[in-house]
């Protein structure tokens, strides 16, 4: 008998986290169309999102670019289908590796960051202070993060394609001894307006999930260091699980026959 | 009409309650506030002072009762109507809660320039004013939260609270963690600023010699309830035996017994 209510209570609060989950989304939604928007704290937000996130997000594509050169022509090698390296690395990087690895990229570090600073926020009343200021902590807290995150991502998977395909030329050319040229065409050969929006569409839906799950968790941050601390793990795991299962979904959206 | 106008308190709570989940901490609450009033709610820890001041400003959603302003029950309002009314509210935290990415001008400024429209250079100018007011020089502005001590975060938070010049001001717990020399002087600056502004405040506190300095009047605060109100003068001859345990700081009492009992 205990157990069964256990699992009760467990279902209970799955679906009321659900529906807290679903108000904040829509309330936040809700804010981000209507006027009006703090333009300034969203120029910082792109800042701190898009600019400083740049050197960890191209670190990243640009070895997994490199790394999949090598292992693809390692594995091309064993059927003479060696030539096929650049298409694989460019069709990697723009539909999947770009948008996946920068997301989760910036799902820990800025989606903690926003989870630990609106968290913080809450647990030393600065959220409360600013509701007595007639400020809506949506429009001021949330609205100028989940808009940065939206815009920001995309730039970021453009930039990060660009530099993981090079990372595959780099290997492609100097190491395994591709001619240069033949190379690129082969990159540019296959490639198709489809495959780079639908990585672009990936990134701004993940950057909405990034943003949306660091403020929900920050802003129902439980009391003290342990409520803070355990609201930035919960924002990264619950955005790094929900990249890859909206990942996997916007791909069927995409390219299902 | 006017008459009644005149008679009616700038606050009214009737009956107001609040619980988290079997613990009842207010019980069907009803107080006054008369305009440009000082009351001051005094109570033990966990007595649901804090309680008292969320639910009134809205922060926390009370189960039940009426808080009328002016005669308008806020708690019935549609939620945009009720911002509005919010909007005529001030609320001192205890700690403060300063912004800590914001400088200490903008944070005066803050409700200014959000709440009120005012152009940045224009709120910038006014709040150094009311940095002045509570004693605060202008380098201050500069700094940052975390970069000053906590009785000038305290000024600093009490002059963002005036700034807008709100009709009612709440003050949680004004003194806490202040040495006496600093809570002596915070708490002259919130008389004076209740009095120069004519300023409506509820204030929650317990610390006697604050209550005594800010209040008009004192109401005790037990069991979610007020048990005891009257003029600061007469809380010594109170003839009530929870206030006379409680201001006396006496460990023998009907306080202590109702707790052991618990």
């Amino acid at each position: 008998m205990n157990f069964l209510a256990a699992i009760g209570r467990t279902f209970l609060g799955f679906l009321a986290a659900t529906g807290r989950l679903a108000v904040f989304t829509g309330i936040t939604i809700g804010h981000c169309v209507r006027p009006p928007i703090y333009w300034r704290l969203l120029g910082r937000q792109l800042v701190d999102i898009g600019y400083y996130s740049l050197p960890v997000v191209g670190l990243t594509t640009l070895f997994s670019g490199m790394v999949l050169a090598l292992q693809s022509y390692t594995g091309f090698s064993r059927f003479n289908a060696e030539s096929a390296i650049a298409t694989v690395v460019v069709l990697s990087m723009t539909r999947e590796l770009g948008p996946v690895l920068a997301g989760l990229m910036v799902a820990g570090r800025i989606g903690a960051s926003m989870a630990a600073e609106i968290g913080t926020m809450r647990v030393t009343e600065q959220v409360d202070a600013l509701t007595t200021l007639s400020t809506s902590p949506y429009k001021y807290l949330v609205v100028p993060r989940v808009l940065a995150g939206i815009i920001s991502l995309p730039f970021l998977v453009l930039i990060g394609d660009v530099i993981g395909v090079f990372g595959g030329y780099l290997v492609g050319v100097n190491k395994l001894g591709f001619n240069a040229g033949s190379y690129l065409k082969s990159t540019f050969d296959f490639l198709e307006t489809q495959d780079v929006v639908s990585g672009l569409v990936k990134a701004a839906v993940f950057g909405f999930l990034i943003a949306l799950m660091g403020c929900y968790h920050g802003y129902h941050s439980g009391r003290g260091a342990q409520g803070v601390g355990r609201a930035t793990t919960n924002a990264v795991v619950s955005a790094s699980i929900l990249i890859l299962i909206s990942n996997y979904l916007i791909t069927e959206l995409f390219f299902a026959r | 009409m006017a008459e009644r106008t005149a008679a009616l308190p700038k606050i009214r709570i009737r009956g107001l309650t609040k619980s988290f989940g079997s613990n009842h901490v207010l019980r069907g609450l009803d107080l006054d506030i008369a305009d440009a009033e000082s009351v001051v709610v005094i109570g033990g820890s966990g007595t649901g002072k804090s309680v008292l001041i969320k639910t009134i400003t809205g922060l926390m959603d009370a189960d039940s009762g009426s808080v009328e302003i002016d005669g308008t029950d806020v708690l019935s309002l549609p939620p945009s109507e009720r911002r509005t009314m919010m909007s005529r509210f001030g609320l001192l935290f205890q700690s403060g809660a300063l912004f800590d990415s914001l400088t200490v001008l903008d944070n005066v400024a803050f409700g200014l320039v959000e709440a009120q429209g005012i152009p940045r250079r224009e709120a910038h100018e006014r709040a150094v004013d009311f940095m002045a007011q509570v004693g605060l020089e202008p380098d201050v502005g500069a700094m940052y939260p975390g970069e000053i001590s906590t009785g000038m975060r305290k000024r600093a938070a009490l002059a963002r609270t005036i700034a807008t010049r709100p009709e009612v001001v709440f003050f949680d717990e004004p003194t806490t963690g202040l040495d006496p020399i600093m809570g002596d002087i915070i708490d002259e600056l919130i008389v004076k600023c209740v009095e120069e502004f004519k300023i409506t405040a509820l204030t929650i506190t317990h610390d006697m010699d604050s209550a005594r300095r800010i209040g008009n009047r004192i109401a005790m605060l037990y069991e979610g309830k007020i048990i005891w109100q009257g003029p600061t003068t007469e809380i010594d001859t109170s003839g009530n035996p929870y206030v006379h345990q409680f201001i006396n700081g006496l460990e023998e009492g009907p306080i202590e017994l109702v707790a052991r009992q618990a």
